[in-house]
């Protein structure tokens, strides 16, 4: 079910930090959706090119895709995510046994994979309030 | 007069959020997105904007190494996912340092820092200008038109020969912001633009008929600044 105010104004779901969204987008909900869109798009990309790095034996390649992760989440409002992100990318700057990154990277991807999931269904949830306004 | 942009930025996201806030902050006029640095050269030397808006980390040469390339850099403001930049950051000379993701609200506050003649070296004095946010928007204030700022607690009000205008800050912001722009704070609520000023009385400023305190503090330094004028 949808969660709406009385006036209607869209209220993210539970989970997404839902000040930051609002201070983010301003109420805007075409750009959020729009936003989300393109986001969920390019950790999908992303997360795909740093499964084929995490088989490399360069840590800081797979950092360098794994640091354009990061922001994504945090436009869509998964603050935590952004977190656990950030930690795998400082983990990929000092640690050098591919082993260990590996082992961090499929903990990480288990959390990546839960978001998407989530932030999917938040951009449905927009796309079909939006519709409704339109 | 609006602010010419460029933005160069490989996170499309984060791009499209910062067009948005530009065209929202109805002063910045964005001239293109680059999705890396080295695209962004030709037209940063072709048609130097006033502002850029530049990530660090991208594909190929990085942010910093752009800034190295350029012979005249605009003002930049950094956008990055991390804080580690900092330091280069600032010998870099950077206006501000933008944490993506970010806010409108820390945004326009990014958009204030800056210096306010856009190409310093280009422009004469009687250009410079302020930018204060007012309803969620920055206005624009040329510097000959401010006759005074009053301090309000937590808000400040600029008084133009049109208009007041009322801003979220403090005086002693404005006062950092104002300096070398021919204002003197002359009490502890009033900063006055000295070109403004009719009359000195004892203790009293008269500026267009308005009377404005002067602290025992600042008479002296007053004459000494008026007379200067």
């Amino acid at each position: 079910m949808y969660q709406h105010m009385s006036n209607d104004t869209y209220v993210f779901s539970d989970g997404f930090d839902r000040l930051f969204l609002e201070e983010l987008y301003s109420g805007d909900t075409r750009t959020a959706e729009e936003i989300f869109g393109t986001s969920l798009a390019q950790v999908e990309l992303s997360m795909q090119l740093a499964e084929i790095e995490c088989r490399s034996e360069d840590p800081a390649r797979l950092r360098r895709v794994i640091h354009h992760v990061k922001p994504l989440f945090g436009y869509m409002g998964l603050l935590s995510v952004q977190d656990s992100v950030q930690q795998f990318e400082d983990l990929c700057g000092g640690e050098r046994d591919m082993a260990i990154v590996r082992a961090a990277f499929e903990e990480l991807r288990a959390i990546v994979q839960e978001a998407l999931l989530r932030a999917r269904s938040e951009q449905t949830k927009l796309h079909r309030y939006n519709n409704r306004r339109a | 007069m609006m602010l010419s942009g460029v933005i160069v930025e490989d996170l499309q996201p984060a791009a499209d959020i910062l067009r948005r806030y530009c065209q929202r902050s109805g002063i910045i006029e964005v001239q293109g997105h680059f999705l890396n640095a080295e695209a962004a050269l030709e037209h940063l030397a072709a048609r130097p904007p006033d502002l850029l808006f530049l990530d660090i980390e991208m594909p190929g040469i990085s942010g910093f190494e752009l800034l190295d390339r350029l012979q005249q850099a605009p003002q930049v403001i950094l956008t990055t996912s991390k804080t580690e930049y900092a330091f280069d950051a600032f010998q870099y000379h950077v206006a501000d340092y933008l944490r993506k993701p970010f806010t409108y609200e820390r945004f326009l506050q990014s958009v204030q820092k800056l210096r306010l003649a856009p190409r310093e070296a280009d422009s004469a004095p009687e250009t410079e200008r302020i930018f204060i946010k007012v309803d969620g928007r920055l206005q624009k204030l040329e510097r000959d038109e401010i006759l005074y700022i009053e301090s309000m607690g937590d808000y400040v009000r600029f008084i133009t020969p049109e208009k007041k205008y009322i801003t979220h800050n403090t005086i002693k912001n404005i006062e950092a912001r104002v300096q070398g722009m021919n204002f003197m704070k002359v009490h502890r609520s009033y900063i006055v633009n000295l070109s403004s000023v009719d009359d000195l009385r004892d203790g009293e400023l008269i500026v267009r008929g308005i009377t404005i305190p002067v602290s025992k503090t600042h008479r002296t330094r007053v004459r000494e600044r008026l007379k200067a004028v």
